[in-house]
């Protein structure tokens, strides 16, 4: 056998390595891309809704009964998410936010003076149709997120994705409200 | 030009100079770089198709109603307000490709199919989903893996239509860009992608795929392995037939 086939073999044997690990590569990185994309298409709604929290707070305080816990809670992360730049811990904001806005939407039924409060009711169906956006791009982001972290989870892509530190990535949770089925 | 006719004429180019290389110096080693090189171009041959068929496994599928701007992969079913009458047959459509490909002989004998006519229409058609609807462009759009419908033969003519009816389940990679105010998806300049299949097809395309991948690499094991028995010394000694790599 000639010298030069077997350098052929060679030479095609790392060609072919070279060209499956920059395939893994580039799929890898638009992926991580995809994620930060569909994150900067949510985040935007995400604020809007938390920029809604000292509203619902003026509204609410006068209702003492009501935790005032809660509201301070709601305060605190709405100022956190708005200083912190890591993707994974706005998401973890947003979502702690997204359960007790759900629990604190969900209190007027208990308050017969909160369904006749106008600031409310206005705040109440700006939160909604936020909520109704939000839900759309949550799919997709979390679609997105779901793929991402099926890449750099399955063998051999998590070989490389281990090298180039990509980590697992959170979803953002649906609230109990829209998981309910209240029966047609 | 596009990329696909650049890398088409490239590989054409590489096969023809590597062939002359080999009745002009008559190694084996030529017939083997002939292959790699043909591998190695298709390897890098960056067609629509293919480069669909990769994004589709990547991109995650917007709702129509919450689309962001730019490369995008939506799903829902065609609508069309205004018909086209295809070539082949009287059943309306959105979109048709018609095609005549001729049967010819060569000095050799040997048979080839030769395009002579070709009409591609698409009417203005929109995508909806549960949310909404969208407009799609119908410049350089590509149809994938679309229904053939009623070809035929005469002589050595042969007649193909490929159509695109209303309320199917389809599938689109494009550029989402806003025009004056109207959402619109068009071809994505950067990948090159513009591309419309059948749902069914991508899923069947999605299901097969694996299998297709380890065909091939079955194949590969194969080839390399024949490859090393054809071209090793091989010595017969007392019954005994020996390979020597």
């Amino acid at each position: 056998m000639t010298d030069l086939f077997i350098i052929f073999i060679i030479v095609f044997i790392i060609f072919l390595t070279c060209k499956f690990f920059i395939n893994i590569y580039n799929r890898l990185v638009m992926l991580k891309f995809n994620t930060d994309k569909a994150f900067a298409n949510i985040d935007i709604l995400l604020m809007q809704r938390a920029d809604e929290i000292p509203n619902l707070v003026k509204v609410l305080d006068k209702h003492t009964t009501y935790e005032k816990d809660t509201l301070q809670r709601l305060t605190e992360l709405r100022t956190r998410c708005k200083s912190v730049s890591n993707q994974d811990e706005k998401v973890a904001t947003h979502n702690e936010m997204t359960s007790l806005l759900g629990g604190v939407m969900a209190v007027y039924e208990n308050y017969p003076e909160l369904k006749s409060n106008a600031s409310f009711l206005a705040l109440q169906q700006r939160v909604s149709a936020l909520e109704d956006n939000i839900s759309d791009r949550r799919e997709f982001f979390n679609e997105s997120i779901n793929l991402y972290n099926i890449g750099t989870k399955q063998f051999p892509d998590l070989l490389l994705a281990k090298l180039m530190s990509f980590e697992l990535k959170s979803l953002l949770i649906v609230t109990d409200e829209e998981k309910r089925y209240d029966g047609i | 030009m596009n990329k696909r006719s650049k890398s088409t004429q490239l590989f054409y180019i590489v096969v023809t100079v590597l062939f002359l290389a080999f009745f002009l110096f008559s190694s084996i080693s030529l017939i083997f770089l002939v292959f790699l090189g043909a591998f190695v171009i298709s390897l890098f041959e960056l067609t629509t198709k293919r480069q669909f068929l990769k994004l589709q496994t990547i991109l995650p599928t917007s709702k129509i109603r919450s689309l962001a701007m730019g490369l995008v992969e939506i799903s829902g079913s065609t609508s069309c307000n205004e018909l086209i009458q295809p070539r082949i047959g009287d059943k309306k459509c959105i979109a048709y490709h018609y095609q005549v490909h001729k049967k010819v002989k060569d000095a050799d004998g040997h048979y080839s199919s030769q395009l002579i006519e070709e009409d591609k229409k698409i009417a203005p058609f929109s995508i909806k989903d549960k949310t909404g609807s969208v407009d799609v462009s119908t410049k350089h759009l590509d149809f994938l893996w679309l229904p053939e419908e009623r070809s035929y033969s005469i002589g050595n003519l042969y007649y193909t239509q490929t159509i695109l009816m209303p309320d199917v389940q389809v599938l689109l990679i494009g550029k989402a860009v806003n025009l004056n105010g109207r959402i619109m998806i068009e071809k994505d300049s950067i990948n090159g992608v513009f591309n419309l299949t059948r749902v069914s097809s991508i899923n069947k395309w999605t299901y097969y795929k694996p299998l297709l991948n380890s065909l091939y690499l079955f194949l590969g094991l194969i080839c390399l392995v024949t490859i090393f028995i054809v071209m090793a010394d091989v010595n017969v000694n007392d019954n005994l037939v020996i390979y020597h790599f």
